[in-house]
């Protein structure tokens, strides 16, 4: 179960978010009423809360910021030349 | 001597003669002849016919010939030969071949203007000279997309080499090159990979086509959010090339498509992308494989091994619980919930699943404590902090050898010999035998163990608790299984014993919980050997029991007789005086055996030998058993075919035997009685 999903509602909410993401998840009726009032007390409670958060979100940001996207020096189209060495090799 | 005239009739019959033959140029000659002679209708009409075979026959020849020149390409002498033919015979065939010779003949002739203008360098003529040439085999395609590819025609040339099969390097570099032209680097590459050459010209266009290609996935990087086609094609250059000039992009484009990919629930994919696993793992990217095994193990249970492995380092790893809150408590409780998240998942496939679910569940158990003992050992040092980790995890990513070590220089912290020595072997190079072993896996367990010599000094005493504890656990399976055990597995199984006891109670256990009579002979072998190397009480009472209630059996089932069960029990009896089975197994043996002796005597008459086990017995069963011998013989002496001075005498003897037992018995006032009616 993903809690953050049936409510439709995203990472560090407030107790508010979360009450209010619960009604409107029932008007959607997309979930079951159990299913939206489990997913309501995960995140309510502390634990449960960061817990979830911690099985439902992936960061990688600090991954992908050590990397060097700086661009080594390119070749330029044009400088592509035909190579005559497989006709040589051909003709043999 | 003068030419004799011949007359008319003798040159037709040659004629005629020549003509069925099919002669017809000799027929002709001599029909001719008659002709001249005398002309008549029929032989001009013969004379037609033999014009016409000869006309045939010269169109038969031509042909021939001209098939001859044809086969040989030469279509200029072909050609004249069958327009010969034609104007003898007009057959239409003839006409229809004239007509392809002449259009091979133009189609030559393109071919080598295609050559002409090749070998001057105009190229795109070439190719188009080629194409009209006749002959479109396969060489000249190639010539055509080689031409095409001279002449700068780049898109063409791609389509012309489309559908042929390249078999040699030329025709790779030139389909490579125009790919490459038209900004197809990833194909170009791909084609141009079975070329192994030296040339420095050609390795050096190929890094420059590299280079493109890195240059193309940074400007498709900077305008789109395609980072799984990115990524695959890096992959595939720096697989192909080892340029890792791009490794970066590569990376950076794996982990924002991992983003992607986690949205939208495709968690097999990112495994996918995770392997290989690097041999160093930080704690930012251990998260990413421990939450992903999670989501994973929430899906099926197919990659649970690698999720215990990943999910408990991750959760006891310091810098990552760290994150869960400043506060210790409520970062010990988060640690808790996730546990038993993981540990929910665990149990809900082992409860329904497989073999390998239950062992899974048994693995997560055991590294779970260790891992959590590793935990308490490190405490607050911060330097120890990466040795927080599984078993499997230490394993794979080198890290045993610092934990064993750790683990010894903290013997005080284990409550006994025995957690430290099963703490330091699941770290060990044995340690996949004992998880084996916790499975019931027991060959497994056994081809597991390292070869003597081939781990390190620091880890042999663990080791070796690893072997003492796998052979006997692998033992005691096959005296369950009814299997004999060898001598050395005595050796091991003692010294194992003589550092932790509780494994002796188990096989005494097992000893004192068998019954069958096989069985028991088996255990009372390895008790008996054991006996001789660890004399102990509780393998000297177990030795005792099991070497009684064997006898017993036996002694029941009549494989063995009262002496020996005797001689048995007294033997166990002298192993454990205290044995109460033996104790009481022992009256009844006498009793047995003296029943068995007094029996044997009063069959055989031998009435003094009868008299007197019955009067040294101290069984009443034997006296009375003897009585009531007595009793049957006073009872039937009525019916024996005997004189009364015989039946007098024999009361008499029978009185004295009696009273020799017992003088008081009540017999002795019947055997008087009954003397008295004699």
């Amino acid at each position: 179960m993903n809690p953050y999903k049936i409510l439709c509602i995203n990472k560090h909410p407030t107790k508010q978010d979360i009450i209010q993401a619960a009604a409107f998840a029932m008007r959607e009726r997309k979930y079951d009423i159990k299913e939206i009032a489990a997913a309501q007390k995960e995140l309510i409670d502390p634990i449960a809360g960061i817990t979830q958060e911690f099985l439902q979100f992936i960061d990688l940001k600090s991954l992908r910021d050590r990397l060097d996207l700086t661009r080594s020096k390119t070749q330029t189209l044009s400088s592509l030349e035909y190579l005559s060495c497989f006709d040589l090799k051909l003709s043999d | 001597m003068k030419k004799r005239p011949q007359n008319r009739d003798s040159i037709l019959a040659k004629a005629e003669k020549f003509f069925n033959r099919g002669n017809y140029p000799l027929a002709k000659r001599e029909f001719e002849k008659a002709d001249r002679i005398s002309v008549q209708d029929d032989i001009t009409e013969k004379i037609k016919i033999c014009v016409r075979e000869i006309g045939q026959l010269k169109a038969k020849d031509l042909v021939k010939k001209a098939r001859k020149y044809a086969k040989k390409s030469k279509l200029r002498e072909a050609l004249r030969c069958f327009e010969q033919a034609y104007g003898i015979s007009g057959e239409d065939w003839i006409c229809e071949r004239i007509g392809q010779l002449k259009g091979d003949l133009s189609g030559s002739d393109s071919i080598d203007a295609a050559r002409q203008a090749e070998a001057s360098g105009e190229y795109e003529k070439a190719a188009g000279l080629y194409r009209h040439g006749t002959q479109k085999g396969k060489d000249t395609r190639f010539k055509i997309a080689h031409c095409l590819v001279r002449a700068g025609k780049y898109d063409d040339a791609v389509s012309a080499f489309k559908d042929l099969t390249l078999s040699d390097y030329s025709a790779m570099y030139d389909y490579g090159f125009a790919l490459a032209k038209v900004g197809k680097y990833p194909q170009c590459l791909n084609i141009w990979g079975p070329i192994e050459s030296d040339d420095s010209a050609f390795l050096k266009q190929r890094a420059s086509v590299q280079s493109l290609l890195a240059a193309d996935l940074y400007d498709r990087f900077e305008h789109s959010e395609d980072f799984a086609g990115i990524y695959k094609e890096g992959v595939s250059i720096v697989d192909s090339s080892g340029d890792s000039s791009i490794g970066d992009l590569v990376e950076y484009c794996k982990y924002a498509w991992i983003d992607q990919l986690w949205k939208e629930e495709q968690y097999e994919t990112i495994r996918e992308l995770l392997f290989p696993i690097p041999s160093k793992m930080e704690a930012d990217l251990l998260t990413l494989y421990a939450k992903t095994f999670f989501k994973l193990a929430e899906i099926s249970g197919k990659h649970l091994s690698d999720f215990i492995m990943f999910w408990l380092t991750t959760v006891y790893n310091p810098e990552i619980s760290g994150k869960f809150s400043a506060r210790p408590e409520e970062r010990d409780n988060v640690r808790r919930a996730l546990i038993r998240k993981a540990e929910d998942l665990l149990k809900k496939y082992a409860d329904v699943g497989d073999k390998s679910s239950k062992a899974a569940l048994a693995c997560w158990n055991v590294e779970k404590k260790l891992v959590e003992d590793i935990k308490a050992i490190v405490g607050d040092r911060e330097a120890l902090s990466c040795l927080i980790c599984s078993p499997q995890f230490a394993v794979r990513f080198g890290k045993s050898g610092q934990i064993i070590q750790l683990i010894r220089d903290n013997r005080d912290f284990f409550t006994d010999l025995e957690h430290y020595l099963q703490t330091g072997g699941y770290y060990s190079s044995a340690g996949p035998s004992l998880f084996y072993l916790k499975n019931r896996q027991y060959d497994k367990a056994l081809a597991g163990l390292p070869v003597s010599g081939s781990y390190d000094a620091g880890e042999s005493e663990f080791v070796d608790y690893c072997v003492e504890m796998v052979q006997f656990a692998c033992g005691l399976q096959c005296l369950e299984e009814g299997e004999d055990l060898s001598r050395p597995y005595i050796e091991t199984v003692v010294n194992l014993f003589n550092k932790t006891s509780k494994y002796e109670q188990e096989l005494i256990d097992k000893a004192i919980d068998s019954h069958e009579p096989d069985k028991l002979r088996l255990y009372e072998d390895v008790l008996s050997e054991l006996h001789s190397r660890r004399p102990t009480k509780g393998i000297k009472d177990a030795l005792s029991l099991v070497m009684s209630r064997r006898a017993i059996i036996m002694f029941n089932i009549h494989r063995m007789n009262s002496k020996v069960l005797n001689t048995t029990i007294k033997k166990a009896l002298k192993l454990n005086p205290e044995n109460e089975f033996a104790r009481g197994l022992l009256g009844h043996v006498k009793t047995n055996v003296e029943i068995e002796k007094l029996n044997h005597a009063l069959s055989r008459h031998k009435m003094g030998k009868a008299c007197r086990i019955a009067a040294m017995s101290e069984n009443e069963k034997v006296r009375d058993l003897f009585f009531e011998f007595m009793e049957r013989n006073l009872e039937e002496l009525d019916g024996h075919d005997m004189d009364s001075t015989g039946k007098a005498f024999f009361l008499r003897e029978l009185y004295k035997w009696c009273a020799d037992v017992d003088e008081s018995h009540p017999i002795l006032d019947k055997i008087y009685n009954k003397s008295q009616t004699f």
